[in-house]
């Protein structure tokens, strides 16, 4: 893989979404800080665009969220060191997810990554895979041909 | 009603964050590869296959361009249609069944082996993904996955 497929910037973020979500006590639950959780009904702040000027500056969440990221925990454009450093912060936690999921709460792996290259290439190990399927987390990259923004307050 | 509208704006999503053509391939590559050998041994007939140096090789066929190494790959490509990668996944890894002491051989022999997603779209934001059953498929075959992703119709370069 050449240079000028790998990213800008990536980072990962686990989100949580549930109407019904107490931000209090999934942080007890995973016995974790989120970088941002909050009520349904909460004024959430909408991140800055240039491209969506018109864009309200906060909004009445429409849902409970709870979202831990890598961003200012990992230093690297290798998404897979995002990656690793979630599941580690996740370990052990497989049945809580189980259990959340049964009950109706959202939650994934959102990988944002940013790039400059018309050809781009995220990448996944089968070790990394499997650590994600035993935690029964779906992943998705978000793509961005841009320059990086904070997307966590987007989510 | 409100529920039709959930469903619009969902899909309008869908199109908006979704490929515009997508494929997945299964890819061995080796210098030494024999793709009678590697038909045989996996029971599986090739979309395309080459030895290395021959001539005009791959999904191109450019005259005067020499393999540098063999290769022996699996497409979705001329078999299924939608744009769903997932189910593009799913057909391959249906292809692959039961052949996971192969393909750890050939890793053990030095053989690169991967599964490649092609992805073309037309957004400025394109959304790849994986579910929990499609990623454990992949780990138990060990193979490693990445998205070739193409945005805006650039597609010279396409690599599977």
């Amino acid at each position: 893989m050449n240079f000028e497929t790998q990213p800008q910037e990536t980072y990962a973020t686990l989100r949580i979404y549930h109407a019904q979500l107490e931000p209090d006590q999934l942080t007890a639950v995973f016995e974790l800080k989120p970088t941002m959780a909050w009520k349904m009904g909460d004024q959430i702040a909408i991140a800055e665009s240039e491209k969506y000027t018109d864009t309200p500056k906060a909004v009445d969440a429409q849902t409970g969220g709870w979202l831990l990221s890598s961003k200012h925990s990992v230093r690297s454009t290798d998404a897979m060191k995002h990656i690793e450093w979630m599941a580690d912060q996740l370990a052990n936690h497989g049945n809580s997810i189980y259990k959340l999921q049964q009950a109706g709460y959202t939650v994934d792996l959102v990988i944002a990554w940013f790039s400059d290259s018309w050809n781009t290439c995220p990448a996944l190990t089968p070790e990394l895979m499997l650590r994600l399927a035993n935690l029964r987390i779906p992943l998705w990259f978000d793509v961005y041909l841009d320059k990086p923004m904070d997307l966590s307050v987007l989510s | 009603m409100q529920q039709t509208e959930e469903l619009l704006e969902d899909r309008t999503l869908e199109r908006a964050t979704g490929p515009e053509r997508v494929r997945a391939t299964f890819r061995i590559y080796h210098p030494d590869l024999e793709p009678e050998n590697l038909t045989k041994l996996l029971e599986i007939t090739p979309s395309i296959s080459w030895r290395s140096g021959e001539d005009s090789y791959g999904w191109r066929k450019r005259p005067g361009f020499k393999a540098p190494s063999g290769g022996w790959l699996l497409s979705s490509r001329t078999v299924m249609r939608g744009n769903n990668a997932g189910a593009h996944i799913d057909w391959l890894l249906d292809q692959l069944a039961g052949k996971t002491n192969m393909i750890k051989e050939l890793q053990n022999r030095g053989f690169m082996l991967d599964v490649v997603v092609g992805w073309h779209a037309t957004s400025w934001n394109t959304t790849p993904a994986l579910s929990p059953d499609l990623m454990r498929r992949l780990a138990k075959l060990n193979l490693p996955i990445w998205f070739d992703v193409y945005l805006f119709g650039s597609e010279e370069k396409e690599i599977s």
